[in-house]
């Protein structure tokens, strides 16, 4: 499924068929600006700006 | 299928989508579920009899863990070891207390009281914030004009946390520091994490390159997962002058992309977490 980039509306491909599925908030890289793309929705396919770190994350 | 196992992320990484498929893959009753979505009353009795802890936010992970066994449910890792490990001044004192080697570490309750004990610690010294990942906001003071600059500004940062300075002995590293997956009591993986400066974080550029694990490596690294009770850790150790292994922290909730560059082929962190993960869940933890 390609689907516009939020940001620069580059086509971004989150394919359905990758090991898995695609899934919610899953995270996926515009090719075009590099940003960090969440899944916020399958059907259809919607990808948001992935949140900005916070202070307290972390492994 | 009812999902009685829950995979607890707010943000769906490759790392962790491997351990779901593979988890799938066992034809275990498992589900995603996204904290931020989440809210539960203190009463609440959990829908997940087991569920793997993979929140990167510290604060949502160890709320999380505290109120899922509080309904009842066993959380990995457990809400006691990842207080622990989201608090780098308590992973010291529960690395202190079970005897596993660290470098000189002092807690400073105000950033007035750290720059008056540098004096009696020495410099180089590092400052780390207690919370947090990454190598992000670690400090390396070479001279008391750089720990003052870098002290004036915690003391002015809004959050309270911020004022209480971690300051670490800075080990002169030979440009490497090693991450070591400790998983079920078992080190399963090792990677040198080599690094032009003097941070050797993934996240900051870091190479890593397999390493191998010998018995003193895998008896440090397990003491440390075992000291602050986590049964999934990343180790982060690293190699003072005499070779000696220092443990600098635990990561109770590992990423696995540097460690899994490293071994290549030679194991499967994602599949081995998923077969711990199993190994619970049909133990009894259900």
């Amino acid at each position: 499924m390609v689907t516009a980039c939020p940001e620069c509306e580059s086509p971004v491909d989150a394919p359905d068929t990758a090991p898995g599925g695609l899934r919610l908030s899953e995270l996926v890289e515009c090719p075009g600006c590099r940003s960090e793309l969440e899944v916020i929705a399958l059907t259809p396919v919607t990808l948001a700006l992935a949140p900005d770190p916070e202070e307290d994350w972390g492994e | 299928m009812t999902a009685e196992l829950a995979v607890l992320t707010s943000r769906l990484r490759g790392d962790d989508k491997r351990i779901l498929v593979a988890l799938e893959r066992r034809g275990l009753p498992v589900c995603h579920v996204d904290p931020r979505r989440l809210a539960l009353a203190s009463t609440s009795v959990t829908p997940w009899s087991l569920v793997l802890n993979r929140e990167i936010s510290a604060s949502r992970a160890r709320h999380a863990a505290h109120t899922l066994e509080a309904a009842g449910a066993t959380v990995l890792n457990c809400a006691a070891a990842t207080d622990v490990c989201a608090d780098k001044w308590l992973t010291t004192l529960a690395l202190r207390r079970d005897g596993v080697p660290t470098p000189r570490t002092t807690l400073a309750l105000t950033p007035e009281a750290a720059l008056d004990e540098l004096d009696r610690f020495g410099y180089p010294a590092v400052v780390k914030p207690l919370t947090g990942s990454w190598g992000r906001q670690v400090s390396l003071l070479r001279e008391p004009d750089a720990a003052r600059a870098v002290l004036e500004h915690r003391a002015a940062l809004p959050n309270p946390e911020a004022h209480l300075i971690y300051l670490q002995e800075y080990v002169e590293k030979p440009g490497r520091d090693i991450r070591v997956v400790v998983l079920g009591g078992r080190a399963v993986a090792a990677a040198y994490r080599v690094s032009a400066d003097w941070r050797c974080n993934v996240a900051l550029g870091a190479q890593t390159v397999a390493c191998p694990i010998g018995p003193e490596l895998a008896k440090v690294a397990i003491a440390a997962a075992g000291a602050v009770g986590a049964e999934l850790a990343g180790v982060d150790l690293v190699e003072g002058d005499g070779g000696e292994l220092l443990v600098l922290e635990v990561n109770h909730n590992v990423e696995l992309a540097g460690a899994q560059q490293a071994a290549g082929d030679s194991v499967d962190l994602a599949g081995s977490i998923a077969a711990l993960v199993a190994d619970r869940y049909e133990g009894g933890a259900r």
